[in-house]
């Protein structure tokens, strides 16, 4: 059952495990925070996509879900992880 | 970080509780706005047992996880017919995360393990509807 995931406030940690097991899982993984910087080793292991979003911005919040409209659709799982 | 209430700033306080509480808001209503459209999909929070106890010099994450909580409920009954799942799960205790030095494994079994937690996490995801 191959299917999507957003997590929306990743970091390392659980959000870095669960985009790994994603991954494995054959789903399309995307990952939005505030400083996609820290991660990069998230990146590295997996080919999740990576998006830029202040979750607090009500307009970014909207670009980042029009933006996965044209990418992976709509997420099968949201994950909330600020 | 814990804080006695008295020094809390008032800006970043609210910061915080719009990343947190407001965040979780517009990103839930993006969400369920298309799985509405798709007829079905899952909604996970991250909690902590500051959700159900305002502990001592912790006004802020009360707050935070208080209000994610009553968002969680409130979307759950809401949303449950339409075939949107809400979890909101209570994490209690500090993840391990290797980039953090006072959650790195101390090799005393004090930190969760954040993949059994992403197996969790996907596993109610999966779950049947009627489970």
């Amino acid at each position: 059952m191959a299917n999507s995931v957003l997590i929306v406030g990743a970091a390392p940690g659980l959000s870095a495990a669960l985009a790994c097991l994603c991954t494995r899982n054959g789903m399309a993984v995307a990952l939005a925070a505030r400083n996609i910087k820290k991660l990069k080793a998230i990146f590295a292991e997996t080919d999740a996509s990576q998006h830029l979003c202040n979750a607090s911005d009500a307009d970014q919040v909207a670009s980042l879900f029009a933006e996965l409209d044209h990418t992976i659709g709509t997420p099968d799982m949201v994950v909330y992880t600020p | 970080m814990p804080e006695p209430s008295q020094n809390l700033g008032p800006h970043s306080t609210k910061k915080t509780l719009n990343t947190t509480c407001y965040g979780a808001f517009l990103v839930t209503q993006q969400a369920a706005k298309r799985m509405r459209h798709q007829g079905d999909g899952s909604i996970l929070f991250s909690g902590a047992s500051a959700w159900v106890k305002g502990f001592a010099i912790s006004s802020v994450f009360a707050m935070e996880k208080f209000g994610l909580r009553g968002l969680a409920q409130a979307l759950a009954r809401e949303l449950h017919p339409q075939n949107i799942h809400i979890w909101h799960f209570l994490i209690n205790g500090g993840i391990r995360a290797e980039h953090r030095i006072e959650r790195q494994d101390d090799g005393n079994d004090s930190r969760l393990d954040p993949d059994a937690i992403a197996e969790c996490y996907l596993r109610f995801h999966r779950r049947h509807r009627s489970a």
